[in-house]
């Protein structure tokens, strides 16, 4: 009897494994195409570039890792504002989304128990390529030829690189575009104490940052509460220098590369590295750097810039605002002038010109990718509606809420997005654009696969309409500037002026990376052992033994696989380069 | 003894007790269904241990790859260190975190100021409810080359350069076993505190009344009468030998103590969980499984046999 | 041991007074180092956030308000959390306790054959898990997620907590168990009725344990029932905690720039961490009379 009872417990368990197993579809295929004739609409597009469908378009989407709740809460009404303007204007319905758990882990979720909704955003590519290779994502191909224009003409040859070996197109990029922000990593330094300098130009290569910095340090050796002033701190434990660094000497995300040979070369495997290296070393060992630096976090680091401990920054270049101006002249308006403010400062090394730098990049692609997976019953509708959301105007519209006297824009009779002559003023951003775009007007509550970058004209886009007396705008921000293009903010001039590194694209440098595959394997534990071996070989407690350091760093990578790595890397660039060539 | 000799009739026994015995094989029956449900089902879910797991596929669609994960484990370079750093970092939890609740429990006991007791005890397991975070921000506070200690230690002119001591590598195992200690003691107390209320008074009686001190009473009475709770807490504990813990190493731990903190958990956390490698995550949960429970039965046996205690 | 003895027996009076002068020194010590964090916690709570990011709190605010309190009560639904998160820990606690004491006894009647087999079952549990994704397929197809049944049903049995009953089962004589067989009483009713009246120690002590930990736990809560519907106060001071967290994971970097601008202050997390810790921690004192006095197990036999 007991016998029996173990076996009959043993086979409830075999067959609840095999339900287990069995969850979630089993093809391993691409999904076929769908169809596309519920879109086929027949009447005017209406003034916002739109063909109103009889049946209300509802889309449900999961937007990432966020707070369902606020979202739902709708404090200020932006999310009700947006959803009216959507079902008058375009008779479309937006359900959107968040969970609180990490994205990724959620998804992994979804795919196991094959529950989840029509349109994913946010997600990366490594997920997205997870749902593409189990068929649960869409092919869009025929899509995007019938009703796609828009985002066809906007990304242009980009459009190219998310296709696959057979051409076909199961997934669309989201916040891509080219970099709007002036500056990238930077060698920031306090503008007011670099003044009391008196020196006639700015510092241009990183020889001459050190100077800069050592002589502000000189001259203010404790801050007001008698503390000792460092010039840099680190939020990525010390990642940020040589962020920084391969930044002024042309590294494209770790590697050198050579367009004339195509060879790729890794920062620890080339003699500009060890020069790097022993540049910060320099600064370590002249107690330049915050002693802490390997254990500081993003609030301290802004604690510590704002009491006057940390007097420039080299690294992320809002870290300078958040932590400078932003927090002074709104904690401390008595004693703030205009100049207490971190300079973002551009360099190159020596023997670089400016336009070899890579301290501001374009990643035209970006990070982020939005799917259509095969619960959506309407991919045609669905097509459609991205593609409204990608033409111009419903790319400024989902980024800043629906045009009208209460938003921060309206359309003026000539056709012109003119702008509320409050925001141009940056000190109130916060309260006068950011609250009222966002919490009042609904303005990205559902961007989906958008251009979260510069909207700006060129070859493949027309935002002529927008206001001119800003740039540099994007579904998240704008300058205003004067006729001459400098920015009419005078701190924002002095922040920015001395930028002057131009944005080099580095989308063909992407590599995607399968977390199943040994590569990716090799390469996170050379990233890994990098980043002990760079904090190892910074804080070396001479030049002599920073070189040793660096050099058994290099043996140690080259000996974990970082050739094979290369090489991948590599491949990739050369895969991406022929794919956008078509 | 009784045991044995149950097991030598052992059929004839089963067949009666489930005559006899119905009610508690009733209840038994309730909680094995339970188990089995909630516990032994998705346990079989460790056999994608063996393949190529993406989630989403069925199982029998994935490569089987059988050892692999586990052969990449070892062959790890530093896998040696990764290793020593799991067994010091979880041997000091077992020995020192493990000793520590007990005196305090102890010491807790011999205050008889009621309130003052009860007003301790509470504040004992505050710590717990700290998120480690925060520890290491305030250790970060203390710790630092601006940190309080250092500032003591300058003042007192012990030393002359402040020590970063959150960078040093013969400090960090002293360091995050205190910091566990602290968050945890009042906690893991709890169970002792109670355990002692649980000591039939009447012993304390008559060991007054054999004339047994104060310490005599600890040694003779308490601790005699807690030991099977230390017993098994023990043996349960030695099955976590190869848990280590990830979340206070990656918060106090920096690229420069990096060679002393990296144990299986935290590899574990970077190289299967982050990256979402679920079957190469649950190998090395299953081997660690494997080992630490072959160790408790271990000592399971040993300690049957020498303080007639058993988990099972 | 003799020398213990001996000593103690010397100087009872003296000794005894001097270790309990070092012992109520300590035990101040303790307490400060237990308490100071937490403390300081306090009054980075009560302190103005933009004041706070100055640093250099330690024993009182600089800036008091109750600002960031009020900012919290404001911002969720918090009363709706509470009042989940009470019931999942009286439910869970009190769930826990009847069926795993249940168990636990079970495994202390001498003469049952299965008891062994029993414990053996339950410990592999304590070691061998089931892994995220097989244990939320297996929820979602009880369909138990976006269920309240998600807070208690899995935790019904808890191994480790049916050891540390049995233990101090164990140490009840098994005659009062057997008399009341003998007198006719179901094994239910001396479970009820002879059993757990004597284990109010232990039972008191776990059921701080259980009520802590439902009361913090947070990751099963954002996993199983990810609607929020049912979510506790604990979810939302982690939807606060891990918006930082969630920043620095952001790929974008104007994405990041905003999201890092509008973080929560340090003082509105500690105000979380308060409204959430406060509450369960006022739990503690009222078990601690379980605690004290003890039992005569004696007494009861005669």
């Amino acid at each position: 009897m007991h016998k029996k009872r173990i076996t009959a417990c043993l086979l409830a368990c075999m067959m609840a494994v095999t339900s287990l197993a069995g969850c979630g579809g089993a093809k391993d295929e691409k999904q076929p195409t769908a169809d596309l004739s519920s879109a086929d609409l027949q009447g005017e597009e209406n003034e916002w570039g739109w063909v109103v469908p009889e049946e209300t378009l509802v889309i449900d989407v999961y937007g990432g890792q966020g707070d369902q709740e606020e979202l739902e809460a709708d404090e200020k009404g932006g999310k009700a504002v947006m959803d009216q303007w959507l079902l008058d204007n375009l008779n479309v319905k937006i359900n959107w989304t968040y969970y609180s758990v990490d994205m990724d882990e959620k998804l992994n979720l979804m795919l196991a128990n094959g529950d989840y909704p029509a349109v994913i955003t946010n997600i990366t590519d490594e997920m997205a390529n997870k749902f593409i290779q189990q068929g649960k994502a869409l092919d869009l191909t025929e899509a995007l030829e019938k009703y796609g224009d828009n985002i066809t003409r906007r990304y242009g040859n980009y459009l190219n690189m998310l296709k696959d070996e057979d051409g076909h197109i199961y997934k669309l990029a989201h916040l891509w575009g080219n970099n709007p922000n002036v500056a990238g990593y930077d060698f920031g330094i306090r503008y007011d104490y670099w003044k009391e300098l008196g020196e006639s130009e700015i510092y241009s290569t990183p020889e001459g940052y050190y100077e800069a910095v050592k002589k502000v340090l000189e001259n203010h050796p404790t801050n007001a509460n008698g503390q000792t002033t460092y010039g840099f701190s680190s939020v990525d434990k010390g990642q940020n220098f040589l962020k920084a660094m391969l930044g002024a000497y042309g590294f494209i995300s770790d590697y050198q590369h050579d367009e004339a040979s195509g060879e790729f070369k890794h920062w620890i495997n080339t003699d500009e590295g060890l020069e790097i290296a022993k540049f910060v070393n320099k600064l370590w060992l002249e107690n330049m750097i915050d002693p802490d630096f390997l254990s500081v976090d993003y609030e301290t680091l802004m604690t510590k810039m704002q009491n006057e401990q940390i007097l420039a920054n080299f690294g992320t270049w809002w870290y300078g605002w958040t932590g400078g101006h932003q927090f002074w002249a709104t904690q401390d308006p008595e004693n703030y002038t205009v100049e207490k403010r971190f300079a973002n400062v551009s360099v190159h090394a020596d023997g670089k010109t400016m336009d070899d730098t890579t301290l501001l990049t374009n990643n035209f692609l970006g990070s982020y990718r939005c799917i259509i997976t095969d619960k959506c019953t309407d991919l045609g509708m669905v097509m459609r509606y991205l593609n409204w959301e990608s033409s111009e105007l419903g790319n400024f519209i989902m980024g800043w809420g629906p045009p009208s006297e209460d938003n921060v824009w309206d359309i003026a009779d000539d056709g012109t997005w003119v702008l509320d002559d409050e925001i141009l003023h940056v000190d109130t951003k916060e309260t006068t654009f950011h609250a009222v775009r966002e919490e009042q007007n609904g303005g990205g509550t559902y961007m989906m696969a958008i251009n979260g970058q510069w909207m700006k004209t060129d070859d493949t886009q027309n935002f002529d309409h927008i206001d001119p007396r800003v740039d540099r705008v994007s579904v998240y921000d704008y300058w205003p500037v004067n006729e001459d293009g400098t920015f009419s903010d005078e701190g924002i001039q002095l922040s920015w002026g001395f930028y002057t590194a131009n944005a080099k694209d580095t989308s063909m440098y992407n590599v995607t990376y399968d977390p199943n595959d040994d590569i990716t394997i090799t390469n996170q534990t050379i990233k890994d052992t990098l980043e002990t071996e760079w904090a190892r070989i910074i804080t070396a407690e001479s030049e002599e033994e920073c070189e040793q350091y660096f050099m058994e760093a290099r043996e140690k990578c080259n000996s974990l696989g970082l050739e094979q790595v290369t090489e991948y890397v590599k491949s990739q660039y050369e895969a991406n380069v022929e794919k956008f060539n078509g | 003894m009784k045991n044995e000799k149950k097991t030598k009739s052992k059929k004839a026994g089963l067949m009666k007790s489930f005559r006899t015995q119905k009610q508690i094989w009733l209840i038994c029956a309730i909680a094995l269904v339970w188990v089995i449900v909630f516990c032994y089902v998705p346990m079989l879910g460790n056999v994608i241990a063996f393949f190529d797991y993406v989630p989403g596929k069925n199982i029998l669609d994935c490569e089987f790859i059988g050892l692999k994960h586990w052969k990449d484990f070892f062959a790890l370079p530093d896998m040696w260190r990764v290793f020593r750093n799991t067994l010091v970092i979880s041997g000091l939890n077992m020995t020192v975190g493990f000793v520590a609740p007990i005196i305090f429990a102890l010491l807790l006991n011999e205050i008889h100021q009621t309130v003052f007791k009860k007003v301790i005890q509470t504040i004992s397991y505050l710590p717990y409810f700290i998120s480690w975070v925060v520890v290491a921000s305030i250790l970060m506070t203390l710790l630092g080359t601006e940190g309080n200690i250092n500032g003591i230690l300058q003042s007192l002119g012990l030393i002359d350069k402040p020590i970063s001591f959150l960078n040093e590598k013969n400090m960090f195992w002293g360091i995050l076993t205190s910091a566990n200690i602290w968050k945890d003691l009042g906690w893991s107390a709890i169970i002792y505190i109670s355990a002692i209320a649980g000591v039939d008074q009447e012993l304390y009686q008559a060991g007054s009344v054999d004339g047994l001190g104060r310490f005599g009473k600890v040694w003779h009475i308490t601790l005699p009468g807690i030991a099977p709770t230390i017993i098994l807490l023990f043996i349960m504990n030695i099955g976590n030998i190869l848990n280590a813990g990830f979340e206070q190493q990656l918060l106090i731990g920096t690229p420069l103590t990096k060679e002393v903190y990296e144990n299986i958990d935290t590899y574990v956390y970077r190289y299967g969980v982050q990256i979402g490698r679920y079957s190469f995550a649950t190998a090395i949960g299953l081997m660690k499984s494997a080992i630490g429970f072959g160790l408790v039965i271990m000592a399971n046996k040993i300690s049957g046999k020498v303080a007639d205690m058993r988990l099972f | 041991m003799n020398m213990v003895n001996k000593k103690s027996k010397i100087k009872t009076s003296t000794g005894s007074k001097i270790f309990d002068v070092f012992n109520t020194l300590f035990m101040l010590a303790f307490a400060f180092v237990m308490i100071y964090p937490f403390w300081n916690q306090l009054v980075i709570s009560l302190n103005e956030g933009s004041d706070t990011v100055r640093g250099g709190l330690s024993f009182w605010p600089r800036m008091f308000t109750l600002g960031n309190y009020a900012y919290i009560f404001q911002r969720s639904n918090i009363v709706r959390g509470a009042l989940i998160s009470v019931l999942r820990a009286l439910v869970g606690t009190a769930s826990c306790i009847l069926c795993t004491g249940l168990l636990a006894y079970v495994t202390t009647i001498q003469h049952f054959a299965g008891r062994r087999f029993m414990r053996l079952i339950y410990v592999i549990t304590m070691y061998f898990g089931g892994g995220l994704i097989p244990t939320y397929l297996l929820y979602t197809q009880l369909g138990l997620t976006e269920t309240f049944t998600v807070y208690w049903l899995p935790g019904l049995f808890s191994a480790y907590y049916m050891i540390l009953l049995a233990s101090f089962m164990s140490g009840i004589p098994d005659s009062l168990a057997e008399s009341a067989r003998l007198d006719g009483a179901t094994e239910l009713k001396i479970y009820f009725r002879v059993i757990l009246p004597l284990c109010k120690p232990v039972i008191a002590a776990i059921a701080v344990m259980l009520a802590v930990t439902h009361w913090n736990s947070w990751f099963d809560i954002m996993l199983y029932n990810s609607s929020g519907n049912w979510d506790t106060l604990q979810v939302y001071l982690r939807k606060i905690l891990l918006e930082s967290e969630q920043a620095a994971k952001l790929l974008n970097d104007q994405k990041q720039y905003e999201a890092m601008r509008n973080l929560t202050t340090t003082s509105i997390r500690a105000a979380a961490t308060m409204i959430v810790t406060i509450p369960i921690v006022c739990v503690y004192p009222f078990f601690q009379k379980y605690f004290v006095g003890g039992m005569t197990i004696g007494a009861v036999k005669g």
